[in-house]
Formats: C-alpha cells, sequence, structure tokens
C-alpha cells in the first residue's frame, strides 16, 4: 500500500506547467504511474495529447529524460533506449549510477541486511560494486572460485520474505530466491517459497578448494639495506613460515625502540612457548624466551610482517598469496593460528567439539572465514564489544534446515517474515543462474491498442525491462474523438457517430490487457486514477516486475467523452464501481482482483454520465444499453473464472 | 580474424560489411533480415552470439521497429546501426527522416534492390533513390572492398559535430553483395583507432542533464530546423575531404565523392553509380585502344550531392550518358540524370546530355550495352544532337 506522506516526497517529473486540458485523466495518470519509483526514469511517449501537449518546442515539462519518435513506435523506441542503456552500461559508458529498479529472471533478491563475501571480505550488500569479485561456488564441480559482479540489482520490496535460520544459516530472502540446496548427491536450485513447504533442506556445507596451483617451496624475503650486525635472510621453508605467520597473526606484536626492532610472540603456555621457540630456531632466528612470551631481533623480518600481516590487533591480516596457496599449506597457517587466539571446547552432552577463533581486526576475520571455507569447513561469525567471534564448523558435509523444527524460542527455522525496504541481487559473471536487470524505463502511449500493437508486442516479446504504460481514453482522442479499438460499444465518435441508422460503435472492445498478459510478461495490470493507492501499487510492481510490464490505465477525456471536467475522478471511479474496468493483475500468470466493488453499479450508471453515450437512452436503442450490461457481466465472469483457475494452479 | 594485416579474403560484399560492423563494435544494432541484405544480419549475430563484439543485438520483429529502436538506441547516446534492403527500406521510411530530423548519427548500410511491385529481389536502385530527400547522406559502392571501407569512414561523416546526419552505405544487391571477391582488410586495431569513442553531447541517457527528444515542432520552429538539416548536409560537403584525407593517411585507400576513369581529355562519357562503373570502365578500355576519347564518372556520394565535383570533372566533356539504375516516373528521366543535368546548367559548360535507364529489377548490362550508349554519345557529337534524350537500356521494346 502506497503511503501518502511519503508519495509527496517523490519529485514531480511531469511539471505543471503541460497545456494538456484542465481535467484530463492522462496527466493524472503519467503523475501517479512515475510515483511507482524512486529512481532515475527516462519516458517515452507516442505522438498523441501527451506528447504534442507537454512538449511544444522550445518548452518542455518534462523534467526527466524524454523521447518522441512517432505515433506507433514507442514501444520499440524504448527498447532501443533500454537496449543502449545495458550496452553502456556493459561498456563501463554510463560510469554514473543510474538507479534502475532491477530484478532476477529466475533470480531473487535479500533483503538489505545481508553481507555478502567478496574478494575483500565481507561486504553489506548495497556497498558491492560493479567489478568487485565475488566468492560463488561452482554448482558443477562444487568449487570455491572468485567471480566478478556484473551488476547489483536493486529494488524495493515489500511483503513476505523467507527467514531461515540455525546455527549456521541465516538469511532472509524473497519468496522467488533461487536457493542451492543438495539433493541427492548433487545441486539444485529452488525458489526461497519451496522452502516452506519442504520438511527439511539440506545445505551443502563444504566446498572444494585445490589451491592456485603454484607450488612453492621456499618463501623469499625482501633484503633490506644492511642493518648493523643482524643476520640477514634471503627465504624460508615455506610450511615453517606458514606456522610462524599464523602464530605471529594470533599473538604477534612487533616493537621499535632505539635498541632495535622486535617481534613478540605472546605465549604464557609453556608447551606452546617451547613449541614457537624450536620453530623459530628451526627457521635459523635467533630467539630467546621471556616470561610471558618468545622475542626475537630483526628489522628484515620486522618489516616483511608489517607490510604483509599487519602491525596491531585491529590490522592482522592473512597475506593474499598464502590463502591462494592449496589446502595442505592453508592447514599450516590455520593450525597455528588455533594455537594462539583459537579455542576448543568440548560441548556439553555432545561428542563434537566447538571450535572458536578470536579476533579484533575485521581484516583478519574476513581472512580466516576465507581460510575455513577453503579448508572444506564452515563457519559463523557473530561481533560483540568490538571482537569478532568466529565458530568454526566440523567438516560436515551438509546441514538441514527442517521448516517444523522450532529451535529458536517459538521460532520455527524457516518462516516468512514481513518486509519493507529495498533487496539487492549481485550478478555474476558466472555460476549465476539467470539473473538480470531492469532500470526503470517507462514507456507511455495511447496508442497501443491498434497500431502500436505490434511493436508492443515485439517489445514483450523480446523481454526489454521496461514498464509500458496505456492511458486508455478509448479513441483517437488527440485528433477529435476517432473510433480505435478501444472504444467501447455504443460511444458516439466522429469515424462512428450514432445516427439513424447507427448506434455508435457496433463491436465490444479490445481486450488489450488479456492480450498482452497472453505475451506471459510477468505483470500486467488494469488500474484507475480514481483508485489511486491500488495504481501506484501497481506502478511500483511494474517498476519492479521481473521483464516489460504493462499497465492499462483508464485515462478519462472530458472532450471526447463529453462530461464536466471537474468529473474526471468521479467518472475514472464510476468505472470501476460498475464493472467496466475491473482492477485486476496478472502477477507471473496469476490473475486477481485488486479490488472488487461490494455490489456492482448497474452499467446505466456510468453510461449516463457522459455524453457520449446519449444517444442510447431511446426506445428504440434500449436494447443496447442492455447487451453493453451483458458484455460486463460476462466480462466479470471470464475474470473470475480465471482467477480462480490460475490461482488454484499457483 | 585479428591477424588480418594486408590480408586478402575472399569474401562477399555482405560479409565484407559485416565484417566492417565487426570491427566498428557498435554499442546496438538493430536490424530485420531482407533478401539481400540477409547475410549482413546473419554473420554479424554470429558475431554477437560468439562474443566477438559487444554490440547488444536487438532482433526486432519489422524494419519499421528496427528503425524505431535504432532512434531510440542512438539518441539514448549509442553507437547505433542497423541495415536494411528495398521493401524493409520502405516500411523504415516514415523513422528514417525521424532519424534524420533528429540529427543521430545512424549508420545503415543498405543492399539496394527493386523496390516492389512487382516484388523482385534483384538489384537496381529505387529502394535508396526514394529515400534521398529523407535527409540522409548516401555513399554508393562499386565494390565489397568499397563497402567494407565505407562503412568504416561513414561512422566518422555521421558523428562529426558539424555534420550529425545518418548515412547510408549502398551496395549492389547480389552483383556485389553475394559476389565474391578478394577484400583487403584493415587491422582490427587501426579500424578502432580511426573510429574513436563516440561522444555525443546531449544522450538521452545523461539523468543529470535531463532533455526532451522529438518534441512537438509548429510553424515558429520548424523550418528552422529544416533550415538546419540543409546546412548540415551543405557543411558535409566541406568537412568530408578532411575525413577522406584521414582515412587514406590511417589506410591508404583514396576516397573522393566521386571516381573518374580516363575522363581528363574525354570527349564522350558514361555516368554510372556502383558496380556498373566496373563493366564501363573495361569498355572505355577497349574504345580507347579504338583511338576512341571515352570516359567515366562515377559518384561515389550522392548526398550531399558534389556539384562542384561533378561539374568539374566534366569540363571537357562533349556529349554525356548518365545511366540511372532507378526510373522516377517524372517522364523526365531517371534522378541522376534530372540532377546532373540541373547542376550543368548554370556551369558555363553545356555538354549533349542522355538519359539511360537500364537494370531495373536486376536486369543484366553488358559490356555491349555501354558499348551502344558510347557509340550513340559519338553519332550526338557528330550530328551535334541527342536524338533521344531519355533510352531504356536492355528493355524490350
Amino acid at each position: 500500500m502506497a503511503n501518502i506522506k511519503e508519495l509527496a516526497k517523490i519529485p514531480e517529473r511531469l511539471s505543471g506547467g503541460h497545456r494538456l486540458c484542465a481535467g484530463c485523466g492522462a496527466s493524472t495518470v503519467v503523475r501517479q504511474v512515475l510515483m511507482g519509483t524512486k529512481d532515475y526514469v527516462v519516458a517515452g511517449s507516442a505522438t498523441g495529447c501527451l506528447e504534442v501537449a507537454t512538449t511544444i518546442y522550445p518548452f518542455t515539462a518534462w523534467k526527466i529524460p524524454f523521447i518522441h519518435n512517432a505515433f506507433e513506435n514507442s514501444a520499440a523506441t524504448m527498447s532501443g533506449v533500454e537496449t543502449a542503456y545495458r550496452a553502456l552500461k556493459k561498456k563501463g559508458k554510463i560510469t554514473k549510477e543510474i538507479k534502475f529498479v532491477a530484478f532476477g529472471g529466475d533470480g531473487g533478491c535479500y533483503s538489505d541486511d545481508t553481507d555478502i563475501f567478496t574478494e575483500n571480505g565481507f561486504k553489506n550488500i548495497k556497498d558491492i560494486k560493479v567489478g568487485e569479485k565475488i566468492w560463488s561456488v561452482n554448482p558443477e564441480t562444487n568449487e570455491l572460485e572468485l567471480q566478478e559482479n556484473e551488476k547489483l540489482h536493486q529494488y524495493p520490496y515489500k511483503g513476505a520474505m523467507i527467514r531461515g535460520k540455525s546455527r549456521f544459516i541465516d538469511f532472509l530472502i524473497t519468496p522467488n530466491h533461487n536457493v542451492p540446496i543438495w539433493y541427492k548427491g548433487r545441486w539444485e536450485f529452488i525458489k526461497g517459497i519451496d522452502l516452506i513447504k519442504r520438511y527439511k533442506t539440506a545445505f551443502l556445507r563444504k566446498f572444494y578448494w585445490y589451491g592456485n596451483g603454484i607450488k612453492i617451496s621456499d618463501i623469499d624475503i625482501p633484503k633490506i639495506p644492511k642493518y648493523t650486525y643482524q643476520k640477514e635472510f634471503s627465504k624460508f621453508e615455506i610450511n615453517k613460515w606458514l606456522r610462524f605467520l599464523g602464530w605471529y597473526i594470533s599473538e604477534g606484536c612487533l616493537y621499535k625502540s632505539k635498541s632495535g626492532y622486535l617481534i613478540r610472540i605472546y605465549q604464557s603456555n609453556n608447551d606452546k612457548k617451547e613449541k614457537i621457540y624450536k620453530l623459530l630456531q628451526n627457521l635459523g632466528l635467533s630467539p630467546f624466551k621471556c616470561n610471558r612470551s618468545v622475542d626475537f631481533q630483526s628489522k628484515q623480518i620486522y618489516e616483511y610482517l608489517e607490510k604483509e600481516c599487519g602491525k596491531g590487533s585491529k590490522n592482522k591480516r592473512i597475506p593474499k598469496w598464502a590463502l591462494a596457496l592449496d589446502k595442505g599449506h592453508l592447514r599450516q597457517i590455520f593450525g597455528s593460528l588455533m594455537d594462539g587466539d583459537g579455542s576448543v571446547t568440548k560441548q556439553e552432552n555432545r561428542s563434537s567439539y566447538h571450535l572458536r577463533y578470536i579476533t579484533a581486526s575485521t581484516m583478519l576475520m574476513n581472512d580466516m572465514v576465507e581460510l575455513i571455507l577453503k579448508l572444506g569447513r564452515n563457519c559463523s561469525v557473530s561481533k560483540k564489544d568490538g571482537i569478532y567471534r568466529i565458530g568454526i564448523d566440523n567438516e560436515y558435509l551438509k546441514h538441514k534446515l527442517y521448516s517444523r523444527r522450532k529451535l529458536y524460542g517459538d521460532k520455527q527455522q524457516v518462516t516468512l517474515e514481513n518486509y519493507k525496504g529495498f533487496v539487492y541481487c549481485p550478478q555474476l559473471k558466472k555460476n549465476h543462474t539467470v539473473i538480470i536487470k531492469r532500470n526503470g524505463k517507462i514507456s507511455l502511449s495511447g496508442n497501443s491498442y491498434d497500431i502500436g500493437l505490434q511493436s508492443l508486442s515485439g517489445t514483450l516479446e523480446r523481454g526489454h525491462r521496461l514498464v509500458y504504460v496505456c492511458y486508455n481514453n478509448e479513441a483517437y482522442m488527440n485528433t477529435g474523438a476517432q473510433r480505435s479499438g478501444a472504444t467501447p460499444k455504443g460511444a458516439s465518435t466522429t469515424t462512428v457517430p450514432h445516427g439513424k441508422e447507427s448506434h455508435g460503435k457496433e463491436q465490444f472492445k479490445k481486450d488489450l490487457t488479456s492480450i498482452v498478459a497472453a505475451h506471459r510478461i510477468p505483470y500486467v495490470a488494469q488500474a484507475s486514477a480514481s483508485n489511486w493507492n491500488d495504481l501506484v501499487t501497481k506502478s511500483e510492481k511494474a517498476f519492479a516486475a521481473d521483464g516489460p510490464a504493462f499497465l492499462n490505465v483508464i485515462a478519462t477525456c472530458h472532450r471526447g467523452w463529453r462530461f464536466p471536467q471537474e468529473k474526471s475522478i468521479e467518472i475514472s471511479k464510476l468505472a470501476v464501481e460498475t464493472g467496466v474496468w475491473p482492477l485486476i493483475e496478472v502477477e507471473n500468470g496469476v490473475w486477481r482482483f485488486t479490488y472488487k466493488p461490494k455490489e456492482r453499479k448497474p452499467v446505466i450508471e456510468w453510461l449516463k454520465s457522459q455524453g457520449r453515450f446519449s444517444h442510447l437512452f431511446t426506445e428504440e436503442n434500449k436494447s443496447v444499453i442492455d447487451e453493453i450490461q451483458k458484455g460486463v457481466d460476462d466480462n466479470w465472469a471470464r475474470l473470475e473464472n480465471l482467477c480462480n483457475s490460475t490461482c488454484k494452479i499457483a | 580474424m585479428t591477424q588480418v594485416k594486408s590480408k586478402k579474403l575472399p569474401l562477399t560484399g555482405d560479409q565484407a560489411v559485416a565484417t566492417a560492423m565487426k570491427q566498428i563494435d557498435p554499442d546496438v544494432v538493430a536490424a530485420y533480415p531482407i533478401t539481400p541484405q540477409t547475410e549482413i544480419v546473419m554473420y554479424f549475430s554470429n558475431y554477437v552470439a560468439n562474443g566477438q563484439v559487444s554490440t547488444e543485438l536487438i532482433p526486432v520483429e519489422s524494419e519499421h521497429s528496427a528503425m524505431s529502436a535504432c532512434v531510440g538506441a542512438s539518441a539514448a547516446g549509442a553507437r547505433t546501426m542497423t541495415a536494411t534492403s528495398a521493401n524493409g527500406l520502405a516500411l523504415m521510411w516514415e523513422i528514417v527522416y525521424i532519424a534524420a530530423s533528429l540529427r543521430l548519427p545512424i549508420i545503415m548500410p543498405v543492399v539496394n534492390r527493386a523496390l516492389s511491385g512487382p516484388i523482385n529481389i534483384h538489384c537496381d536502385h529505387s529502394d535508396t533513390m526514394g529515400a534521398r530527400d529523407s535527409g540522409w547522406i548516401q555513399i554508393y559502392c562499386e565494390s565489397g572492398q568499397e563497402a567494407y571501407e565505407n562503412t568504416i569512414l561513414a561512422v566518422r561523416i555521421a558523428e562529426h559535430k558539424d555534420i550529425l546526419l545518418p548515412v547510408m552505405i549502398c551496395q549492389d544487391g547480389f552483383i556485389t553483395s553475394h559476389a565474391v571477391e578478394g577484400v583487403q582488410l584493415l587491422e582490427d586495431k587501426k579500424v578502432k583507432e580511426f573510429v574513436g569513442e563516440y561522444k555525443p553531447d546531449h544522450p538521452l541517457l545523461d539523468v543529470d542533464n535531463p532533455v526532451t527528444y522529438g518534441p512537438l515542432d509548429l510553424q515558429d520552429y520548424y523550418f528552422e530546423h529544416k533550415r538546419q538539416q540543409s546546412e548540415a548536409m551543405k557543411g558535409a560537403l566541406k568537412i568530408m575531404p578532411d575525413l577522406f584525407k584521414e582515412f587514406e593517411k590511417a589506410f591508404g585507400a583514396k576516397y573522393d565523392f566521386i571516381d573518374t576513369y580516363k575522363l581528363e581529355d574525354a570527349e564522350i562519357a558514361v555516368v554510372a553509380l556502383s558496380s556498373t562503373a566496373g563493366t564501363a570502365r573495361s569498355v572505355v578500355d577497349g574504345l580507347r585502344a579504338g583511338g576512341v576519347k571515352a570516359g567515366l564518372l562515377r559518384p561515389r556520394v550522392f548526398r550531399p550531392f558534389p556539384k562542384e565535383k561533378i561539374i568539374g570533372a566534366l569540363k571537357n566533356v562533349k556529349a554525356l550518358a548518365v545511366l540511372d539504375r532507378a526510373e522516377s516516373f517524372s517522364a523526365e528521366g531517371g534522378p541522376l540524370y534530372t540532377e546532373i543535368k540541373a547542376a550543368l546548367y548554370d556551369s558555363g559548360i553545356k555538354p549533349l546530355v542522355a538519359n539511360y535507364i537500364y537494370g531495373l529489377g536486376g536486369r543484366d548490362i553488358f559490356p555491349d550495352d555501354i558499348k551502344k550508349v558510347y557509340s550513340d554519345l559519338g553519332a550526338a557529337l557528330k550530328n551535334k544532337k541527342v536524338s533521344n534524350p531519355i533510352n531504356y537500356l536492355g528493355s524490350r521494346e
């Protein structure tokens, strides 16, 4: 539901200085539709009242980029604009982030409090940049891989989201989000919503990592200008060196004073102290044991450690080259890291052990997670008083979520939560399912029913990410009310006037909404400016839809329909209340009434309200009114049928 | 295909143009297949499918939508191309004019084909000659090589800040589009350098500086906007020679508005567009061997009309035949003929001029046909009179 206070904050995109008639339905419709997104919008319009009245050169009423091409081709024109946007975005030529309302084809999105694990550690999903490398898992080989983020999708979301929570899993995703699960020994993707229906779902917890394939036996230490009498080193044996780095990262400190460059590994446990002492000796260093530490001096190593692993507990990190090594090497550094700041607790009443690592450094926390994942384990991270606690899982292959099992108080492991805010989704170069983008393009047109239908159909079929709005004034109004496919039965127009032998238009109007819905695009709706909340909500859905979206909005024309100009909204309302213009939507193939009048008013009230039907109120045309009522009733019944049948399938 | 330096490849004209498009690597291509242009779309789609270009291809549902999407994409700020032939060009007609009036530098290779009806898929120039007043620059190519090079050159012409007009690169359907010839390809890198990056001044997608494209333009401004279009076309006449020179400097190929053959001292000459010039050239050689002072003029650029160049080249010619591969139904001859005659009117030179409409619907033109034209000119020269100003060459009477 749209909140009128929030809507008031959205800047007007079509300024009031346009030259549309006072009381024109089109401008009201346009402004309400444009409230459906806070993002940048590019508008296109077909030749018609809207374009003619808003863009008389050298003036324009549009505060957003606007393009008009011709009468019948606004859909094709906007498909070009949308494609250009994608092309230029891809090439980085549009560097400025045009906030597009984005979506995934069969993807879905995470709530904005989600972090994503990137090359540079955890990052809030909102802050993920295009081109940034994100850790992902190749579903075919189950290997960890860095993949480039091609795009971050972001769109407002309101409604139910799926919460999955256990000791090692916590996510809040949209119901259409693709969830990778472990099923019968391989990966499968299911929809977030399906988690609710499943009794239990297994998640793979163990990924493979084979390292970057570079074999290193020794590690080179950069030389420094000769410093006093100290021994100079050129290389160390890799495994020993990694063990030492682990100790340093967990427990080490660097001190610089007049007396020299000191490296100190804190340790009060005598066994461990001995271990460190021996390791340092093995490396060829000259350590000495102190009360609560093992120390040694070397400017060369001091500088190396400061550069590679950081100085001070908040700046510690694991060197990138070390993280790229294979599992055997990683175990070396992991071992001494755990010997340092790690802890092992035996869990009560269980045979398993609980491994935990503690650090104050964000960089180190990120590096540890990477290390743990690469070792085929999994972990959870919590932060308290500036200290990260990383709980390390055993090498379980999978982890199960039970939809009905209660774990936290009364909360089930899988729940539905209401969410309002933005949802985001990164799009990776590889390993993605089809996650696609939309970009807040809108196309406004009154020529959709007839001459523009081919161009519209092609655009819908090609799946361009744009919202197509038909402001439906039920005739060719710009040229003075000529009959069109949208004109309802019985209406008198200049090309089908009523007369001795004619009661106006003979045929019922074309059902464009159904024609468009047959393209199986993600979102199709009929709306009316009188039901503004319904219209704005539908616009939001259209902008957020997964692919092309279509809005058919009844737009009164007091000149063509012949009623007093101040009655525009009243007449729009009457269209809804009589069932002449049912408020429906087709969301992913499911038809639904978004509003149903308690009791439909007789159609005669609608006919009475407008001059274009006035000739019907004669004895000989009485049957026409009956036919129109029957037409409305039949359509209503058809829609109810559609709603019932498609709902069942869903 | 990256190692193509100084290498001749056997390519059809369509392939050559598709290769040029690949090397240009435009941002957006929106195209609909039509014989004999189809191969261009096919080859280019392959490049897209294999990731050899970074182009976004819009497989539109009609030519009308192709040009509509091109207008949208080009206005948005993308380097945009399409390609078409005959009825396809006719279907996009409405938007062809709009593209030019919006000053959008869209590049469109056109493979000339007879415009229906009756329906015919073979070469003549009725399609692009009809579009001569649409505000597009038109370049006519004799060979696949020229079609290839002109496609690359066209990018610079169209996007030049003082021109900003769309360009059609025309080649003869089947005759060049489907004939295999050795095409000397330019280096990918050099082409990329030559075309440079497209930097539009007021792209639609510059959301910080919103602009309105295609506003309603009434009595108070429309005229000035059309005037600007015609000034741009005149300006192109002055600017294009610089771009020809730049092209020559980069690739060694010499370009000009016109191409002449043994015209310097010629007394009788033929004017022809595109591939027919090749046939005419061999006829000239034969005639010259027999001591006849015959020459040939081939306009390469038809829009803008290079009047000064044409007059300059014809200054010594005493009798002239203009060959038109299109009929204008004015009852006064073909489009090239009327324009050349108009150009001669106040030039001070007054050769005898005859018009020969030929090759409609792909009817072959043989050396003997052209020989007949020259012999008619010789007779006219003798009689100091053109016996029949408008002729239909190769048509059954």
